[in-house]
């Protein structure tokens, strides 16, 4: 799975919008739901949030997977969410990198937020949590059977475990 | 158990073509139910269960052939379709739960906003326009099958069938490198 970590907090996040913005909050309901990043729950925690700080969040999207175009792509031709999105002016993706690319291709008129960062690809297991075992060149890091720990790894690299709201129980430990 | 008598025999009924789950192939990405809500006034009838908080079963009306829900229905909101899909009359039904209580597999839910029964109608107007329902479409896996049950028993025998040959062909090799 891809493991990825938050760049920004909750508050760094809502420097990015505007009053009158309206916002479609997107989550992928893979790789990052195992991460901790993404999913049902942090979809809703966030968009509650958002919400009760006056921002106008017209829909909440989740998208099994995020990186496959054509899935993205239907969100944005069918016509009970067409509307929506020709509406929207900001995208919120709680996604990969690879997601977060896919998004911006598809949708070019809305702002797309850049909130994650890809670090490679990891195994999840109930007792350990996703840990990153297949770096990305850039991050500098061997590869590892054991695997990182993300917690450790986003102190070091000044990023951020999720969810953007604390508080709500993620998938990943 | 009381039981309303059917009028109409089970096995005079249409071919039914149901939606089956290979369950290896599903992520629990819950793309089904995105597509069953965008279908259905946002409103999903198809649920995801995990167990052991792992492994994810797609769970969806099965449209039974003597479906518990029409049997038991006091108000006769529950019928099946000319396409053999079981479906509820909103307008007939009287929100009484009965057909939560006997579906043994859980699926009909209870709008509280509605006071009626929500349950799969297998996208009736796709059905009809020749399409396949939206959660078999929408799975990016291709976990979900739209098909007659022979179609499908055949479908999984020739699936095995070729596993059968992949492997026996690999033993095959196995064994006579053992051999040579």
């Amino acid at each position: 799975m891809v493991v990825s970590l938050l760049k920004l907090t909750y508050n760094e996040l809502v420097e990015q919008l505007n009053d009158d913005d309206r916002i479609v909050v997107w989550t992928c309901n893979d790789c990052v739901r195992y991460c901790g990043l993404g999913g049902r729950d942090p979809l809703d925690a966030l968009a509650d949030r958002l919400e009760a700080d006056g921002y106008n969040v017209i829909h909440r999207e989740l998208c099994g997977i995020s990186c496959n175009r054509g899935l993205v792509r239907n969100r944005q031709t069918h016509p009970a969410t067409k509307p929506i999105y020709q509406d929207a002016t900001v995208i919120i993706p709680l996604v990969c990198r690879e997601g977060l690319e896919t998004l911006a291709f598809v949708f070019k008129k809305q702002r797309i937020i850049d909130t994650v960062e890809t670090l490679g690809l990891g195994v999840y297991s109930e007792e350990t949590g996703m840990r990153l075992n297949v770096p990305l060149e850039e991050t500098g890091l061997e590869p590892s059977i054991d695997g990182y720990d993300l917690a450790e790894l986003a102190e070091q690299r000044g990023l951020h475990t999720g969810p953007f709201v604390a508080g709500q129980k993620a998938k990943a430990k | 158990m009381l039981l309303r008598p059917l009028e109409r025999s089970s096995n005079e009924g249409p071919e039914l073509k149901r939606v089956y789950l290979v369950p290896n192939r599903c992520l629990g990405c819950e793309e089904c139910i995105e597509a069953c809500k965008r279908e259905h006034d946002w409103v999903a009838c198809n649920y995801i269960e995990w167990v052991n908080r792992i492994y994810p079963v797609q769970m969806v009306c099965n449209h039974c052939a003597e479906a518990p829900c029409e049997l038991i229905c006091p108000a006769g909101a529950i019928h099946r379709t000319e396409t053999g899909a079981v479906v509820v009359e909103d307008d007939k039904c009287i929100g009484c739960t009965l057909c939560n209580i006997v579906c043994p597999f859980g699926i009909p839910k209870f709008s509280e906003e509605d006071r009626h029964a929500i349950k799969c109608d297998q996208c009736a107007e796709r059905v009809a326009a020749g399409k396949e329902p939206a959660c078999v479409e929408a799975c990016p896996m291709k976990a979900l099958t739209f098909a007659e049950v022979e179609d499908y028993e055949a479908e999984r025998r020739e699936r095995t069938a070729r596993r059968i040959l992949e492997v026996g062909t690999c033993l095959r090799r196995f064994v006579a490198k053992k051999e040579s």
